[in-house]
């Protein structure tokens, strides 16, 4: 995939405000890394980039601490330990229902397939040319206990 | 002729995944629904109803992915993983459709009895479209192209929207920080 917003810093400014000609060119992938959003290829050759880079490791302490911000800021609201249990009984006796109802249905469906099984199986052992089968079998029978 | 017998019996055998397993699965997810769901309607007990009418409507309208899921043929055990990534989302959108509508409904009337609300002001003055990118992708940890499937948009405006509201959010606490 390809896309310019991906290759430019996610925040949408400029590396720690630097000066054009004092950014590297591997500075854009920096959010990426830390977004774990690279590729492994890509991650491993910033990881070693950024052993000997001073330009991308202070972008990196910086777009750190404003991730950090930003997770502070965006909530992961938690339920208490008695809200919580009294939650997952809900959603675990509304899950156990809709598992029952599929089995059920797939019960129903397995009985469909067998009484479709049993009727192909009568229709074909009475079968115009089995019944007629079966009388001369019975006569041949008959004739060999007779004589 | 042997091995092409051997292969017809096993697609023939179908293996029942356990309740409890099939529970825990809802069970682990719930929570993280919970939290998403409460970016839409900052108050516990809508959002927990939110959760419980979106894992019902999913499991209404996607019967035969629920069924799938309970009843495994031997030969796809590598769908399983797919189906339950595919569930995942389906419910995470759920709730956001869910969310936004109770949150229309309720109209802000919802009182702040937790704090949520005061303590990430800045959070809940975004609006819902940009709260749930950057929940997604920064709480939630979702990958863009999830976050697209999700929200139904396109990955650029995923992109644009995240990028847009990590700025305003950096500088919003920057300001109140004084850096």
């Amino acid at each position: 995939m390809s896309c310019s917003l991906q290759r430019d810093s996610l925040f949408g400014v400029t590396p720690l405000g630097l000066e054009n000609s004092e950014s590297c060119e591997k500075a854009q992938f920096i959010v990426g890394y830390l977004d774990a959003s690279l590729s492994p290829k890509k991650l491993t050759e910033i990881d070693e980039h950024l052993k000997g880079c001073d330009i991308c490791y202070g972008q990196m302490l910086d777009s750190t601490k404003k991730f950090n911000t930003i997770k502070r800021s965006v909530p992961h609201c938690k339920l208490k330990k008695t809200e919580r249990d009294h939650f997952l009984e809900e959603v675990s006796l509304l899950s156990k229902q809709i598992y029952d109802k599929s089995k059920g249905n797939q019960n129903l469906v397995i009985k469909k397939q067998k009484i479709e099984f049993f009727k192909k199986m009568m229709s074909f052992l009475f079968s115009r040319e089995l019944v007629l089968l079966y009388i001369f079998l019975g006569m041949v029978v008959s004739i060999e206990f007779w004589f | 002729m042997k091995g092409y017998c051997l292969n017809r019996l096993i697609k023939g055998i179908i293996i029942t995944v356990k309740e409890s397993d099939f529970v825990s699965f809802f069970k682990k997810y719930s929570l993280d629904l919970f939290s998403f769901s409460y970016i839409y309607v900052p108050d516990q007990l809508q959002a927990e109803q939110v959760v419980v009418d979106s894992i019902l409507a999913v499991s209404l309208k996607e019967k035969e992915l629920i069924d799938k899921l309970v009843k495994i043929p031997s030969t796809g055990f590598n769908d399983a993983k797919r189906l339950n990534g595919k569930l995942q989302i389906l419910l995470y959108s759920k709730v956001a459709s869910l969310g936004k509508t109770r949150s229309q409904q309720l109209n802000g009337s919802v009182s702040d009895q937790s704090g949520m609300k005061s303590k990430y002001s800045d959070f809940y003055s975004l609006g819902l479209d940009r709260r749930e990118v950057i929940f997604l992708k920064d709480s939630a940890g979702k990958s863009i192209e999830d976050i697209s499937k999700i929200l139904g948009k396109s990955e650029y405006e995923v992109m644009a929207i995240l990028a847009g509201t990590r700025d305003t959010l950096v500088n919003a606490s920057s300001h109140l920080q004084g850096f």
